[in-house]
């Protein structure tokens, strides 16, 4: 019997935020609060839609939720599998997105952080699922397209992993790992929390 | 204090200025949307939106030859610099109408990819290339002083004008977008990969 052996994986976390139905309608009525206060999109990565700046979590008026995050992100990075008996992590950047209808994220990574994350504050159907690309999509691309569909499911050996945006769940991935945000199709906003993590060595 | 600095490992990008593009141009223009009325099913592949065609299209249509010499023709003129001649793999039209665009993608299968813009009203969007180390030296760059990162092309992103009658060659894995099509007029560039099999 052959053996077959999946190397060097990209790991992803979906967490189930603690205490989300607490915050949920504060949070969106802040995202518009700042959307109001600041109009222009900061557009790192949106198109049509708004996006704040990466410092707009420094502002005390965010404290309470800055909480909130970091204790749900400390809860995902312990299911990540990282020992924070060893280390400690900070939030080095958090950006509020409004994907209003018909808005859409390019792809990009997120360089300078060391896992980097999102979560979900409202999330209609239809409102463009997160698309994360694979990194060796060039060098593999002759043996993706020729893969049996069933190993290419199983094995995760395909060009793309989409994951649909969840209400109240957080979602951690490698910052290096490319990825963008499908149009959003449904007839309302989509309103998310991005974030970015260091860690002390 | 002597101090040297070097770039290493460049990537190299080609634009060239084709000859007489102005005596093909009407020609080319109308035989790529008479082909469109005939296939107007598009390809989805890196385009938001618009039309592109099959990439295999020009190997059974005898009328697009003239076309496919003129623009063969440059691209070896262009690449001059290989000591080898590359062959054409595949090559595609498209069409990016307003609010169109080509999402971030490299080009697999492939050597030297480039594109022969056809049609280029102002503000049709402009090909942007991304950094191989954007993030492996983000910060090394992001630091960069302006003048330096000017001077030496040492930055996260570089971006080439699409000039109707030009042409780009570029390394097929260096990733690269087009900007939306904010003009109110078609955008049209013929897209090619090329390989030495």
């Amino acid at each position: 019997m052959d053996k077959k052996y999946l190397l060097f994986p990209q790991k992803l976390i979906v967490h189930d935020c603690e205490d989300f139905e607490i915050y949920q309608e504060k949070l969106i009525k802040h995202c518009y609060m700042v959307r109001d206060e600041e109009p222009n999109s900061w557009d790192y990565t949106m198109r049509h839609g708004w996006q704040s700046s990466t410092s707009e979590f420094r502002a005390p008026r965010f404290n309470p939720f800055l909480e909130f995050i970091t204790k749900n992100i400390r809860q995902s990075i312990v299911s990540y599998g990282i020992d924070l008996s060893k280390t400690n992590f900070c939030i080095n950047a958090i950006v509020l997105n409004i994907n209003q209808p018909g808005s859409y994220q390019i792809s990009h990574i997120h360089p300078s952080a060391h896992l980097s994350g999102v979560m979900w504050a409202k999330t209609p159907k239809n409102c463009g699922n997160i698309g994360f690309q694979n990194q060796n999509c060039f060098s593999l691309s002759s043996i993706m397209i020729n893969l049996l569909p069933d190993i290419q499911a199983i094995e995760k050996i395909q060009p793309y992993f989409y994951v649909e945006p969840q209400e109240g769940k957080m979602l951690l991935f490698p910052p290096e790992l490319r990825h963008h945000v499908e149009t959003n199709l449904s007839g309302e906003d989509r309103i998310s929390i991005g974030f970015n993590i260091l860690f002390d060595h | 204090m002597n101090v040297e600095r070097y770039c290493l490992f460049p990537s190299i990008a080609t634009y060239a200025y084709c000859d007489n593009y102005s005596e093909i141009k009407d020609d080319l223009i109308n035989w790529i949307y008479s082909y469109q009325k005939k296939n107007p099913e598009t390809e989805n592949k890196s385009n938001q939106g618009g039309w592109q065609s099959s990439d295999l299209f020009y190997r059974n249509e005898k009328s697009f030859s003239r076309f496919y010499n003129y623009i063969e023709s440059s691209i070896h003129s262009a690449l001059s610099h290989h000591t080898v001649k590359f062959r054409m793999n595949n090559m595609w039209i498209n069409i990016n109408r307003k609010n169109d665009h080509n999402a971030a993608h490299q080009h697999p299968h492939s050597h030297v990819s480039g594109v022969f813009w056809v049609k280029t009203p102002e503000n049709c969007g402009n090909i942007v290339f991304e950094s191989p180390h954007y993030f492996d030296q983000y910060i090394n760059i992001f630091t960069l002083n302006s003048d330096f990162s000017n001077n030496t092309n040492c930055s996260f992103n570089y971006t080439f004008y699409a000039r109707e009658g030009n042409m780009l060659l570029f390394p097929s894995p260096l990733r690269h977008w087009v900007q939306e099509n904010t003009s109110d007029e078609d955008r049209i560039s013929i897209s090619f990969n090329l390989d030495n099999f």
